[in-house]
């Protein structure tokens, strides 16, 4: 429950970031304090009260408190029912959903105050597996190898804000187990094939001075120093020494013999599991440099500390904010911030999911490949590795001049690039003048993953804009709505404009459907697949459109105006996933300054993503790790 | 047993790294366990296997019930197809699941469906089920009989992405399988990987494993260290890595020492019968491929329980490739009560029931001691909603194939009072597996007339 109404709570609130008055009455104001006591007196108190405290939620005695929503566990929960309908029960009068909205606004507001009177607490960092991608780019760089082993572990669903390096959803079940040693198993053996992964294990062999057991123990523990992620203890390495020795006495040469050992380092949880020394004080400290080192490395290569990274760590001096900030600058630099670019960006977008969960229909799109559709996959990924390489405005995600693409997706965007030479390869090209295409809204694999294979849908595509730009998902449709087929009597309507106009006459589909419907239609012009449309079923394309909150316009150029016009929200949005993403869990009530905070250091410095990374590593919750005592205890299961 | 030599070296390893042993735990020789086998030598050589195949988005509502009770009942058209097997039916009407009639339409009735319970809401720090699913109440009984406990398959893979609408993480909405309340299991989607972990199992590499048990005995030492190092919270993932790292040794003592346990390969299983190395495109042929792999397991005896789901909660798959149907299986279950959706809507769960048929089929035809597989099985097919439009968990589309070996009743269509639970037909089914429980979640006891 505690995370759900997080949701909800910005679901809510984001509606109001960034509206002036005038626009706040176009959607929801959200209550006062005073108002949200009346209105709990009038619909909630009789059963969540002083004399009668069903599921033992007493709102009157909470809100009498002094602090009455820094208890945000049972709100969330209390907002969470009303929201979805289930408070007040049937039997009891209804408030109009306006009110209701309101008032789940009002609470929204409250525990975002109480949060910030909070704010100071790193919130936590639980121990973790490496999640698959993790994993396949931690073998990678560890052993040089360049087969993905990763196919054969279960792919990994996702909690938190929906990315799948989310702590949270990281569970183990037997099948890991097998597949760890198998993937282990398979990896060596490319390895124990390539010369030049075999120089990077075998750091020294046994000769005239070396015996094979000294020998053993110096490339254990040079690799277990790099797959640990960490300083190793003293003996540490001994137990896979063993390994070694044993193998030899049983007829394994040297190289295999090691391998085996290998094996073991492989499938330990000190390679495994993320974790970190826990504070046992009774404040937040700083993380230690190797724990930084790794908490950098996994944020933004998706993978294991490099060298460079090791040598400051095990001198101490990665902590320091200048070598740091040098050190982030790097990385984002290194092209191993493409493989992030990609896994972000495919989460955050959905567009990982194009031709897996969504797969176009190719009968009636024709022209639409499994080639084609894997530039469509890619682009959004350059975008973003383009925009870190070269410190770029995080606005151009939703407008810029250029674009990335290859002859294949040039052809489908049907854009000219005269004078740009054009390959089969992905790269960057100058837009024309009066082109509508430019940032992630008229992206191919944007606009089909927020379609139905067949055809466009602007509710789909109202949703999405509003989840994944302005960060508020609409609530769910409440129980027992009217179908959209069921057309007044003797009405008969012809567009799905038309029907959808008429589905939001019923006031209670309105006060959702009134914002998600109107922000979908600006992207009309693009059909399923992304290509440009002028004309749909025979008739003109109607692109009009507006954002919650009234803002109209016209079409997909507009519609990126208006949103760039009040670029607050999705500045904030953006940092939130971002955040969300490097910190590998949900965002905690704690970390809404701090995204608050960094979302305002990126706009004071011309919305360059670098500042956004770099705020994001300086913060409290990346730098400094809570104390074991502030952990919520979990039950066991 | 493993043999003496093995322990002596582990034991020597682990001494020399000046860390205590602890021996692995053998479940395979736990009390409950050798009863478990007495019992099973006594009665037929044929053990029981059961498998639960799961489809998403519910089923035509008014096309799915068959006409008349008891042996004399007539297939409705969406079962059609399981006319050959008319008489290795049972079918109940009028179950439903209690536990999952709140919450979101779709992710709290997959959590729920063999658990019987009300999973909790949450993007994912509260993953919760609120139980343990039917197939794992099995495998924990009787898992430790077969080199796989059991068997988690699908189709879709988990998907990235959390509900920000419903507020549900989309782990609740890939995974049937609970070993326990906060544990759902990860399940196989590639046919290929299926194979080679049943191949893998079948005791070809001896030297291998008992290397690989020495690493994991290593493993699970360092994996208890830890816990004693670090905080609550943390120790729950190592706690599942434990448990992950003890089942697979437990599989690897069974390959290393053959002949310690009364497990006996049942059917032959070479390289030669392995499934392409990709993963079909083609949605039918990828789904009988995984439902070849059930069948291969429950042959060979690799496993004698499994689950399968069609796809995941939602699932969108486009089935333009059956004649008639232009669009996605989500979409077309919202059908709105428009004719042309409906007649989509039924070809696709036509289109379910065909591949259930297909396995049943296959089962049918393989020799398994003195009868066929599919006497010896019990294969569910069901879903979790009735009407894909409405999302309600009432009168739930269920099918049960096979016998158990005789314990089941087959050939009727038993139609109960409203509202019974859904639950008292997996105790029956605990029970005729040979894994009877107490109490399951809301059950009232078994189901009447499932058990012959």
């Amino acid at each position: 429950m505690r995370i759900l109404g997080k949701i909800i709570i910005f679901a809510c609130f984001g509606l109001l970031f960034g509206l002036k008055a005038e626009e706040k009455q176009a959607s929801v104001a959200h209550m006062e304090r005073a108002q949200i006591l009346d209105f709990s007196k009038e619909h909630c108190f009789r059963c969540h009260g002083n004399k009668k405290a069903k599921a033992k939620l007493n709102l009157e005695e909470m809100l009498a408190g002094k602090h009455p929503f820094d208890d945000a566990v049972h709100w969330r929960e209390a907002i969470e029912r009303v929201n979805l309908m289930e408070m007040p029960p049937e039997d009891e009068p209804m408030p109009p959903m306006v009110d209701r909205e309101r008032y789940l606004a009002g609470i929204g507001h409250q525990l975002r105050l109480a949060a910030e009177r909070l704010a100071g607490d790193p919130g936590p960092f639980r121990t973790r597996r490496l999640n698959r991608t993790q994993y396949r780019y931690t073998m990678r760089d560890l052993l040089g190898i360049h087969v993905d082993v990763s196919h054969m572990l279960p792919p990994d669903g996702s909690g938190g804000e929906g990315f799948d390096n989310a702590e949270e959803t990281l569970f183990i079940s037997p099948l890991h187990g097998e597949m760890y040693l198998e993937a282990a198993r398979e990896s060596l053996m490319y390895s124990s094939k390539e010369a030049e992964s075999r120089k990077r294990i075998f750091i020294t062999k046994p000769g005239d001075k070396v015996t094979e057991e000294q020998a053993a123990t110096e490339i254990y523990r040079n690799f277990m120093e790099r797959a640990f992620r960490r300083p190793l203890r003293d003996k540490e390495e001994v137990p896979y020494v063993g390994f070694f020795k044993q193998a030899r006495k049983s007829g394994d040469t040297f190289q295999e013999a090691i391998y085996y050992g290998l094996r073991g380092v492989l499938v330990s949880p000190h390679f495994l599991f993320r974790m970190e020394a826990p504070n046992l004080g009774k404040e937040p400290v700083n993380v230690t440099d190797w724990e930084l080192a790794a908490r950098l490395s996994y944020f933004l290569w998706a993978s294991v500390p490099d060298r460079e990274l090791r040598d400051l760590a095990s001198k101490g001096k990665l902590s320091d904010p200048a070598v740091l900030k040098k050190q982030v600058i790097r990385m984002l630099k290194h092209r191993n911030r493409y493989e992030v670019a990609e896994d972000f960006m495919g989460q955050w977008l959905g567009t990982r999911e194009l031709g897996e969960e969504f797969k176009p229909d190719t009968d009636l799109f024709k022209g639409y490949n499994e080639r084609l559709e894997s530039v469509m996959r890619s682009e959004p990924a350059y975008y973003l590795s383009g925009m870190l390489n070269e410190n770029r405005s995080v606005l151009e995600l939703i407008d810029s001049s250029y674009t990335y693409g290859n002859n294949d997706l040039l052809r489908h965007y049907k854009i000219s690039t005269k004078g740009q030479k054009v390959s089969g390869s992905l790269n960057r090209f100058n837009l024309p003048e009066d082109s509508s295409r430019g940032g992630v809204l008229t992206m191919g694999a944007v606009l089909a993953v927020s379609s139905y294979p067949h055809r466009t849908s602007p509710v789909l595509r109202g949703k999405w804009l509003m989840e994944k730009i302005l960060g508020t998902p609409p609530p769910p449709p409440p129980p027992n709505v009217p179908e959209l087929e069921e057309t007044p009597h003797g009405q008969e309507a012809k567009t799905l404009r038309e029907r959808l106009e008429m589905h939001r006459a019923n006031p209670n589909c309105a006060s959702c459907h009134d914002r998600i419907d109107p922000i979908g239609f600006g992207l009309e012009n693009f059909d399923a697949v992304g290509r440009w449309r002028d004309k749909e079923g025979g008739k003109p394309v109607d692109a009009k459109g507006s954002l919650p909150g009234g803002l109209e316009y016209e079409g997909v150029v507009g519609l990126k105006k208006a949103l760039l016009s009040k670029p607050d929200k999705f500045v904030r949005h953006f940092t939130m996933q971002m955040f969300a993403y490097a910190m590998g869990r949900g965002i905690v009530e704690s970390d809404h300054p701090v995204i608050d905070e960094i979302a305002k250091r990126t706009k004071d410095n011309e919305y360059k993503i670098r500042e956004l990374i770099i705020g994001i590593v300086e913060s409290r919750p990346f730098r400094m790790k809570r104390p074991v005592s502030a952990e919520v205890n979990l039950s066991a299961n | 047993m493993k043999s003496r030599s093995l322990e002596l070296n582990r034991r020597t390893l682990i001494k020399g790294a000046g860390v205590s042993l602890a021996l692995p735990w053998l479940e395979a020789m736990t009390p409950e366990a050798r009863s478990a086998e007495a019992k099973e030598k006594k009665a037929d050589d044929a053990p029981v296997r059961m498998a639960v195949l799961w489809k998403p988005n519910g089923v035509r509502a008014d096309l799915w019930t068959p006409e008349g009770e008891g042996a004399d009942f007539k297939l409705s058209s969406s079962l059609e197809s399981l006319n050959a097997h008319k008489k290795d039916l049972f079918i109940p009407t009028q179950l439903w699941n209690q536990g999952t009639r709140s919450g979101d339409g779709h992710y709290v009735k997959v959590g729920g469906f063999l658990t019987g319970t009300t999973i909790t809401k949450t993007k994912g720090v509260d993953l919760n089920c609120n139980g343990v699913s039917m197939d794992q109440m099995a495998a924990k009984r009787l898992g430790h009989l077969t080199p796989i406990p059991s068997l988690e398959l699908g189709i879709e893979p988990a998907r990235t992405g959390i509900d920000g609408v419903v507020g549900y993480t989309r782990v609740y909405g890939a995974h049937m399988a609970w070993a326990a309340p906060r544990r759902p299991l990860a399940k196989e989607t590639n046919p290929r990987l299926v194979f080679e972990r049943l191949l893998r199992s079948t005791g070809g590499r001896k030297v291998e494993a008992k290397r690989d048990a020495s690493l994991l005995d290593l493993v699970m030492q360092e994996t208890r260290d830890l816990k004693k190092q670090l905080g609550a919270s943390d120790k729950r993932r190592l706690d599942e890595y434990l448990d992950a790292v003890r089942s697979v040794e437990g599989r690897l003592q069974k390959t290393a020492n053959p002949g310690t346990t009364k497990w006996k390969l049942r059917s032959e299983l070479n390289a030669s019968m392995a499934p392409p190395e990709s993963v079909p495109r083609d949605h039918q042929a990828h789904t009988r491929l995984m439902l070849d792999m059930i069948a291969l397991a429950f042959q060979t005896d690799m496993t004698r329980i499994a689950t399968f789901m069609y796809g995941n909660a939602v699932s969108n798959i486009n089935f333009s490739f059956l004649e008639g149907v232009k669009g996605a299986h989500h979409s077309m279950s919202h059908h709105e009560k428009k004719a042309e959706k409906l007649a989509q809507y039924h070809r696709i769960n036509q289109w379910h029931v065909e591949q259930y048929a297909y396995l049943l089929n296959k089962l049918k035809n393989i020799q398994d001691g003195e009868h066929s597989l599919l006497h010896n099985s019990m294969i569910v097919f069901g879903s979790s909603l009735r009407d894909g439009n409405s999302h309600n968990p009432h009168n739930l589309p269920v099918v049960l194939a096979g016998q158990a070996g005789g314990r089941v009743q087959t050939n009727q269509h038993r139609v109960y009072a409203k509202d019974s639970p859904l639950t008292d037909m997996w105790v029956s089914m605990l029970d005729a597996f040979g894994a009877p429980v107490e109490r399951f979640a809301d059950s009232n006891g078994p189901l009447k007339g499932l058990l012959a």
